[in-house]
């Protein structure tokens, strides 16, 4: 694309970098956001640079976080089980089921050598660490990781590694949604939630 | 399994084209680079939704168009099934089935079960290893859903693994160690299943080749095939493990079912050395009518058979024992033949009465019944 303004080229160039957006869409915000007041421009520019430069990840469990201590200690009602996911969003979306009071453990991704991450590049010498430190107060490690290829290897990795640790190791299940329609389930899905099928509770 | 009907948009040199077909042969009749290959590649686009060749999606766009479409209705137990593949320019293809895509378009494999013989077929015998490994877990994917599904998280996590190596650059640390046995004990037991289902097929497809080879006019010779692996040979998993080194050096895994092969003989002789050019030729056709059959036990229906320029370098008795065989209506359903030598097919198709011509010319089609 051939633009007017040099100025305009440059900051389509850097927006265009962003995930999902593409030339059309970044010419459009950039064009959007200068006919909106200078200062609200100004103000994204300088949340965006405090963005950056504030933010900590919490030492301990790894999430995007205000402080270097965050609040995961606190907040969790039973220190005994400790999650384990791969991004901070993963940990909101656990936390919403309302359903789970344990701690988190965020590793940062999951292997993928192909895309240059090894065991190295994630938070698991710290996990282990962890466990080691808690002195036994860390009963079970949930892994709650994606259900892919690569999700499954770190769990296998993981595994491994925290087998000589004396805490229980579990994987969250996989199968049919809620509300979800058998026939409409695919084949490898079903055939994981027969295979990890639990006995029915009439209690 | 047949085919009642193929409409192509914008497919290769096809504008907008609709065909009907009938039970029985179904010839392609046309000079060369009319299309009639294309034809049959339309055919295997709607079974595996790719082509047969080597072109890319955008690549089979008829030049100057935006998009493709390959529509197909099929019939199958009396009950009709419509496929089409969509594909447009610089987008994702979408395969529909009775009007509803597909989330995961690997499902559509083996819905239709066809079996395509080429010229490149030569490559069979002449190529690396990975063209024969190839054929074999294209035969095998037409039934066995599970057997795909292995194979492909086995190429992946094998791309994984040489993904690491290449990384560490031969400097192994201890989390990296860790990783590779993780890596290791998911490739030996996929390994070991993906082993356990290709020796089987080569124990069952080796009956087909030798009732083949007598019809396909060998004199006195014996066709057969084996299967070469390091997986069912001794203690495979001592032999991955003592590979690692190997693999340090070299960067990349050096055992596993990536390095089978197979082989084809003639009177317990290798095809690739001692064969002729016509004793080739005539062993592919063999080849190609053994997975006929076999797909056809193991799916139950009469597969699509798709013989492109099959006639050519065979001589007038073997075309003629060739064609008398493809016209057995209790063993074939539908079969198409394509031949740039119009007069030779019609003196072929005289006196057969399941037959229909289709007569192409720079993408236009006319068709008859003999």
């Amino acid at each position: 694309m051939e633009f007017s303004s040099k100025l305009v080229e440059q900051a389509v160039e850097e927006i265009s970098k962003l995930p999902g957006i593409g030339k059309k869409t970044a010419l459009r915000l950039a064009l959007h956001l200068l006919k909106q007041p200078e200062d609200q421009t100004l103000l994204l520019t300088q949340k965006l640079k405090e963005l950056r430069e504030d933010i900590k990840y919490c030492q301990t469990c790894h999430i995007i976080s205000d402080t270097q201590d965050c609040t995961c200690k606190t907040m969790s009602i039973n220190p005994a089980l400790i999650c384990v996911v791969e991004e901070t969003p993963d940990v909101l979306a656990i936390r919403n089921t309302g359903q789970y009071n344990g701690m988190f453990h965020v590793l940062g991704g999951r292997i993928s050598p192909i895309d240059g991450i090894g065991p190295d590049e994630l938070m698991i010498t710290s996990l282990v660490n962890r466990i080691k430190l808690s002195d036994g107060e860390i009963k079970e490690v949930i892994l709650a990781l994606s259900g892919t290829l690569e999700g499954d290897t770190t769990a296998f990795y993981l595994t491994k590694q925290l087998e000589e640790l004396n805490v229980e190791v579990t994987s969250i299940t996989r199968g049919i949604p809620v509300g979800g329609e058998l026939e409409y389930a695919d084949e490898v899905t079903l055939g994981r939630s027969i295979i990890t099928r639990s006995k029915v509770n009439t209690d | 399994m047949k085919i009642n009907a193929l409409a192509l948009q914008n497919f290769k040199n096809y504008e907008n084209l609709a065909l009907e077909f009938t039970e029985g042969i179904q010839l392609f009749l046309g000079q060369n680079g009319m299309g009639k290959t294309n034809l049959l590649d339309a055919l295997h686009y709607l079974t595996f939704t790719k082509t047969a060749f080597v072109n890319t999606d955008n690549q089979n766009i008829r030049k100057g168009a935006l998009y493709f479409l390959v529509k197909g209705d099929f019939e199958n137990d009396g009950q009709t099934h419509e496929v089409i593949c969509y594909h447009e320019l610089r987008k994702k293809k979408v395969i529909k089935l009775n009007g509803s895509p597909y989330d995961r378009i690997i499902e559509h494999i083996g819905k239709l079960p066809l079996v395509l013989s080429t010229p490149y077929d030569s490559d069979l015998i002449r190529e690396i290893s990975e063209v024969r490994r190839k054929w074999v877990d294209g035969c095998i994917a037409q039934y066995n859903q599970e057997y795909l599904a292995d194979l492909m998280v086995y190429n992946r996590i094998l791309s994984q693994r040489n993904a690491l190596l290449k990384g560490m650059e031969g400097h192994l640390k201890a989390s990296n160690e860790s990783l590779l046995d993780t890596y290791d004990t998911q490739l030996i037991t996929l390994s070991k299943s993906l082993s356990h289902v290709r020796a089987d097929f080569v124990d069952k497809f080796v009956p087909f080749l030798s009732a083949n080879e007598g019809l396909i006019v060998f004199e006195h010779e014996t066709c057969s095939m084996t299967y070469q692996s390091q997986i069912l040979a001794g203690d495979f998993e001592h032999t991955f493990l003592e590979s690692r080194k190997k693999d340090l050096l070299t960067l990349r895994t050096n055992v596993g079912s990536h390095k089978d092969d197979y082989s084809f003989l003639m009177d317990g002789q290798p095809l690739k050395k001692f064969g002729s050019q016509g004793q080739q030729k005539s062993f592919l056709i063999a080849l190609r009518l053994s997975q006929y059959d076999y797909l056809a036990k193991a799916t139950q229906t009469k597969p699509m058979l798709l013989l492109d320029d099959i006639f050519d370098k065979l001589d007038d008795e073997r075309i003629g024992r060739l064609t008398d065989l493809l016209s057995d209506s209790a063993r074939f359903g539908q079969v198409f033949i394509t031949d740039a030598r119009k007069e030779r097919s019609s003196l072929l198709m005289k006196g057969k009465h399941n037959a229909k011509i289709f007569e192409i010319e720079n993408g236009k089609v006319n068709s008859y019944e003999t």
